[in-house]
C-alpha cells in the first residue's frame, strides 16, 4: 500500500456536502438513469471482488478445514506480532502527531510554515524506502523496537495532518465560551478542544492502523513478521495456497474489526461547527522558556523521519554508484512505472465517475450503497487484493493471469477510494442548478456538458487522477504479485535489489520514487479550502 | 414579451401530490408573485414552467402557444425562458461578461455591446464585466444572474426566491434594482417567494399557494385587504381573529360591534382585523366612567359596557421597531389577547391601561 494519505471514508462523510441535492419535491424517489446505474453497479462489484473472494473461499473450504488452517501456533504468533506493532504504533503516532499539530497550529513556535512542510514530508518517503534507509546503515533496527520506530516515523503524519486541520478549523469561540464559563485554559483544552479533535484523531489512527496491517516492504526488510509478510512468504513458497488465503481472511477480519471499532468510538455526536458566521483564527499559546525544548523535539523528529532515510539514500547514491547500476534498466523501469501509473490513473478516475455521479446527482439508498462499496478496497491490504486477483485469474480467467489489465484492475480496486473522494467533490462543484440555467439559456445537453459541467469538473478529475498516479508509482506489494513476468517497475526493481542486499543498486530507484512523490506531498501541506474557487 | 397561461397542471413525486391542479394567468409585461410557505409547491410550479420537469397533467402556454401539454413537451432550451435561481447560480468558471453572453449565439458573444447595456439595466458598473463571480457580493451576483437571464430576450423571466439568501439591507436595494430592470425591459416575470412583504411590494398580482393549490389570485392590495380565507389572511400579514356573532351586517365581538364588509348571513363567525386597524387611546384618569377619552375620530363603535369610547385593555408588552411598534394587549373585561400596531412616536407603557377602538371594516369568515 502506498504512502500518501488515503482520503478514506473516515475522513469524508458522504452525507455531508451534498447540499446541492436535486430540488425534487418532498419525498421524491430518485430515479436512476439505467445506463449509469449499470456502470456504477459494475464498478461496485469490481471493488467487492477481493472481499467476496476471501469470504467465498472460506465458505467453500468448510469449517473444519478453516479451523485446521487458522488455529495454529503460527497464527497466534503473527496475531501477537501484528497486534502489538499496531497498538504501539497507533499510540505513538497519536501522541506525536497531536503534539506536533498543536505546536504548529496553536503555539508561538517560530517557523510554523517550514515545520508544517517538514512534518508532512515523511509521507513522500515510502515506508519501505524508510526501512531500507535505516536497515542499510544499521542492523540494530530489526525486530520489534526497530519496526515500531520506523513505522511510527513513516506514519505519524497521517495523524498530524487531520489533527492540524481540525485545530485550524476549530472555532476559538468555543474555547472562549468555555473560559467564560469558568474553565482554566488546560480545562478548556481537555473538555472542549480534545473532544473536538476526536474524529480527526480517530480517523488518523484508523489510517495508521490500516496502513500497518497492509505494510509489507518495510517490515520484510526489518525482518519483522506480520500477517502481510507471512502471506507473501507463503505465496512465494506454495503459490496460491489455501494457507495463504486463510491468513488473508484473518487479516481482512482484523481490518473490518478496526473499521467497526472506529465507527463505534466515533459515535453519533456532532462535531461540526453550528451556526453561521466566519470563524476567526485562534489565538496562540506563548511557549516562553519551552520554545527551545519544543524546537529540539520537533527537530529530532524530523531528523529521524527525514534526514536519516534521505541521508542514507544519498550516501548510497554517491558511494554505491560503483555497484554498477544499469542506466538503461533504470530508464526502462521509470518509463514502465510512469506508464502504468498513467493508465491506472485514467482507468480508476473513469471508473469513479459513474458512481460519484449517482452519489451526487441521484442521492438515494442504492447510490449510497454503491458508493460505500467502492470504499471497501481501501480497507483491504494490497496483498489481499493481489492474492484474490491472482487466484481468481488462475482458476477462472487463465488468459488474464500475468497481464497488465489484471495489474491495472488491482490498482483500480486499491485506489478507487482516492479517486472517488476527489471526483465526488469535483461533481459537487457543478450543481444541477447550473444545468438548469444553461438549459434555460438555450444550451442543449451536450452543449451544457461541454460549456459548463466539464470545465467545472476537469480540475477535480485531474487531481483525482494525480493522486492515483502517485499511489501507483510507489505501490510495492500488489505490483510484486500481479505484474507480468518481465515487467520491471521502479518498485519491483528496488525490491529486487534491496532484498538481495544490493543497497547501492537499489538507491536510484528509491530516489526516483521519492522525487515523484514529493509534489503530491507538497500539495497536502497547503492550507485547504482557502483558495479562489476557480 | 409574452403572457403565460397555466391550465390545470398537476404534479406528484411518488405518492406526494405536490401540485393539485393549478390555473394561473400572467398577463404580458407584468410581474406576478407566487407566494406560499415552503413546501407548498411553488418552486415545482416554476420548474414546470421552465421545462426542467414535466407536469403529470394540464398544459402550459406562452403567448397562447402550448409548450407542454397533451403528452408533448418542449425542452427548456427551446422555451426561451429566463431563469434566475436562488443565490444566482452564476457559472463559477466564467467571467461576468461570459456569464451574461452565455445564452447568446456564438457570433454575438464576443465584442458585444449587450454586456454593457445589460449591466447598466440591472444597475451595475460596466467595470464588473471582467470580474469573476466569486469577486462579487451576493447582491451583485443576483443582478448579474438577472442580466444573464435577460440577455437572450426571453419570453418570460422566472425568479426562484432570488433575494432570500441576501441580508436585509442588500435585499431591499437588490429587490428595487431587479424590479426596475424588469420594468425597463418590459419583461413578463414570475417571482416565487415565501416573503409576503416582497410579494406585496414588488408584484402586480399575487398568487397565494397552499398545499399544492392556488388559493387566491389578486392584486397585492386585494390579497391583503380581502384575503379569501383566514389562512391567507394570516399568511400575507399579521391578523387579529376574534369569534363574533353576526346580526344585521354588524359583528359583535369583544372589541364591540364592528361593521362588516360583505356581510354574511346572521350567525356565529370569526372576524378579522389587521393590527393597524386597532387604535389606542389614553384611558381616562382614574378610569371614571363617563369622562371623555383622548380618542381621535372614533371610527369604532362605542362599547356599551365601558362608559368612555372603546374597550379597556392592559398593555402586556411592546416590540419597538423604530418606525412603528407592535403592542400586545389584554382586554380587561374579556381577557382576550389582541395585537395592535402603533406609530413609533406614541408608545404606551407596558402595564398601563388604554382604550381600543377599531378603524375601518372587519372581514367575517365562517367559525372554525
Amino acid at each position: 500500500m502506498a504512502l500518501i494519505s488515503d482520503p478514506r471514508p473516515v475522513a469524508v462523510d458522504p452525507d455531508d456536502g451534498g447540499a446541492a441535492a436535486y430540488p425534487a419535491g418532498p419525498g421524491a424517489r430518485p430515479s436512476y438513469p439505467p445506463l449509469l446505474l449499470l456502470a456504477a453497479v459494475a464498478v461496485a462489484l469490481l471493488a467487492l471482488v477481493p472481499l467476496g473472494f476471501v469470504v467465498g473461499y472460506t465458505i467453500s473450504t468448510g469449517w473444519a478445514e478453516t479451523v485446521r488452517l487458522v488455529v495454529r501456533p503460527r497464527t497466534a504468533d503473527l496475531l501477537w506480532n501484528t497486534a502489538r506493532l499496531t497498538a504501539g504504533c497507533v499510540l505513538l503516532c497519536a501522541v506525536v502527531g497531536t503534539a506536533a499539530a498543536w505546536l504548529v497550529e496553536r503555539s508561538s513556535l517560530p517557523g510554523r510554515r517550514v515545520w508544517n512542510v517538514l512534518l508532512v514530508a515523511p509521507l513522500a518517503v515510502p515506508a519501505f524506502v524508510n526501512g531500507y534507509g535505516w536497515v542499510s546503515i544499521t542492523s540494530a533496527v530489526t525486530g520489534y523496537a526497530g519496526a515500531l520506530l520506523i513505522v511510527t516515523l513513516s506514519y505519524f503524519p497521517l495523524v498530524h495532518l487531520p489533527v492540524a486541520a481540525a485545530l485550524r478549523g476549530l472555532d476559538p469561540g468555543l474555547e472562549e465560551t468555555a473560559c467564560a464559563l469558568g474553565l482554566s485554559r488546560w480545562g478548556a483544552f481537555r473538555r472542549v478542544v480534545l473532544p473536538q479533535l476526536r474524529p480527526a484523531l480517530l480517523g488518523g489512527s484508523l489510517l495508521v492502523a490500516l496502513h500497518l496491517l497492509a505494510e509489507f516492504g518495510a517490515l520484510q526488510l526489518l525482518r519483522y513478521a506480520t500477517f502481510t509478510t507471512a502471506i507473501y512468504d507463503q505465496y512465494q513458497s506454495s503459490f496460491a495456497s489455501a494457507a495463504a488465503t486463510m491468513l488473508a481472511g484473518v487479516l481482512v477480519l482484523c481490518c473490518l474489526l478496526l473499521l467497526l471499532a472506529e465507527i463505534r468510538l466515533r459515535g453519533r455526536a456532532r462535531y461540526a461547527r453550528l451556526g453561521g458566521g466566519a470563524p476567526r483564527p485562534a489565538g496562540r499559546t506563548r511557549l516562553g522558556r519551552l520554545t527551545v525544548p519544543a524546537l529540539a523535539g520537533l527537530g529530532a523528529l524530523v531528523a529521524l523521519a527525514l534526514a536519516v532515510p534521505l541521508g542514507s539514500l544519498v550516501r548510497w547514491l554517491v558511494t554505491g554508484t560503483s555497484t554498477a547500476f544499469d542506466g538503461r534498466v533504470l530508464a526502462e523501469a521509470a518509463v514502465t512505472s510512469l506508464g502504468l501509473g498513467a493508465v491506472a490513473a485514467g482507468v480508476t478516475t473513469l471508473l469513479a465517475v459513474p458512481v460519484a455521479w449517482l452519489a451526487v446527482r441521484h442521492r438515494g439508498r442504492l447510490s449510497t450503497l454503491l458508493e460505500r462499496s467502492t470504499y471497501v478496497g481501501s480497507a483491504l491490504p494490497g496483498i489481499v487484493v493481489a492474492l484474490a486477483l491472482v487466484t481468481i485469474a488462475i482458476r477462472g480467467a487463465r488468459p488474464l493471469y500475468q497481464t497488465t489489465p489484471l495489474l491495472v484492475a488491482g490498482y483500480a480496486i486499491l485506489f478507487l477510494p482516492r479517486a472517488m473522494v476527489t471526483v465526488r467533490s469535483a461533481l459537487a462543484q457543478a450543481p444541477p442548478v447550473l444545468d438548469s440555467v444553461a438549459h434555460s439559456l438555450g444550451a442543449g445537453t451536450l452543449s451544457t456538458l461541454r460549456r459548463v459541467t466539464l470545465p467545472l469538473v476537469a480540475p477535480g478529475l485531474g487531481a483525482g487522477a494525480a493522486l492515483v498516479f502517485l499511489a501507483v508509482v510507489t505501490e510495492l506489494t500488489a505490483t510484486l504479485l500481479l505484474s507480468p513476468i518481465g515487467t520491471r517497475t521502479l518498485a519491483t526493481e528496488f525490491w529486487q535489489q534491496s532484498s538481495s542486499l544490493a543497497y547501492g543498486a537499489a538507491a536510484p530507484y528509491a530516489a526516483l520514487m521519492v522525487l515523484i512523490s514529493a509534489p503530491a506531498t507538497w500539495l497536502l501541506t497547503r492550507e485547504p479550502g482557502r483558495g479562489t474557487p476557480r | 414579451m409574452t403572457s403565460l397561461t397555466v391550465d390545470g397542471v398537476t404534479k406528484s413525486f411518488g405518492s406526494t401530490h405536490v401540485l393539485a391542479g393549478i390555473d394561473l394567468h400572467v398577463p404580458a409585461r407584468s410581474l406576478t408573485a407566487v407566494l406560499g410557505p415552503s413546501g407548498c409547491g411553488k418552486t415545482t410550479l416554476l420548474r414546470l414552467i421552465a421545462g426542467f420537469d414535466d407536469p403529470d397533467a394540464g398544459s402550459i402556454a406562452l403567448d397562447g402557444e402550448v409548450v407542454v401539454g397533451a403528452g408533448r413537451s418542449r425542452p427548456p432550451q427551446r422555451r426561451r425562458v429566463g431563469y434566475v435561481p436562488q443565490e444566482g447560480a452564476l457559472f463559477p468558471h466564467l467571467s461576468v461578461a461570459a456569464n451574461i453572453t452565455f445564452g447568446l449565439p456564438r457570433r454575438s458573444r464576443a465584442g458585444s455591446t449587450r454586456v454593457g447595456e445589460l449591466l447598466e439595466l440591472v444597475g451595475l458598473d460596466a467595470e464588473l464585466a471582467r470580474r469573476h463571480p466569486h469577486e462579487l457580493s451576493g447582491g451583485q451576483q443576483q443582478r448579474v444572474a438577472l442580466a444573464r437571464a435577460l440577455a437572450p430576450e426571453p419570453s418570460i423571466v422566472l425568479l426562484d426566491e432570488p433575494f432570500s439568501s441576501l441580508d436585509a439591507g442588500l435585499r431591499e436595494s437588490t429587490r428595487r434594482a431587479v424590479a426596475a430592470a424588469l420594468t425597463a425591459a418590459s419583461a413578463t416575470a414570475v417571482l416565487v417567494t415565501h416573503d409576503q412583504a416582497e410579494a406585496l411590494s414588488l408584484a402586480d398580482q399575487v398568487a397565494v399557494m397552499r398545499q399544492g393549490r392556488l388559493v387566491q389570485l389578486d392584486s397585492p392590495e386585494g390579497v391583503y385587504r380581502t384575503p379569501s380565507d383566514a389562512g391567507v389572511a394570516g399568511f400575507v400579514g399579521e391578523a387579529v381573529l376574534l369569534p363574533a356573532e353576526i346580526r344585521a351586517g354588524l359583528a359583535s365581538c369583544v372589541l364591540g360591534s364592528l361593521r362588516v364588509r360583505w356581510p354574511r348571513a346572521d350567525g356565529p363567525a370569526r372576524v378579522l382585523l389587521r393590527p393597524e386597524q386597532i387604535l389606542l387611546h389614553a384611558a381616562p384618569p382614574g378610569g371614571e366612567p363617563g369622562s371623555a377619552g383622548a380618542g381621535r375620530d372614533g371610527a369604532g363603535r362605542a362599547d356599551e359596557r365601558g362608559g368612555g369610547e372603546g374597550v379597556e385593555a392592559r398593555v402586556r408588552d411592546v416590540s419597538f421597531f423604530g418606525h412603528d411598534a407592535a403592542v400586545r394587549l389584554e382586554l380587561v373585561a374579556a381577557g382576550t389577547e389582541v395585537l395592535a400596531r402603533v406609530a413609533g412616536h406614541e408608545l404606551p407603557a407596558p402595564g398601563s391601561v388604554v382604550r381600543l377602538t377599531v378603524a375601518g371594516d372587519a372581514l367575517a369568515y365562517p367559525p372554525t
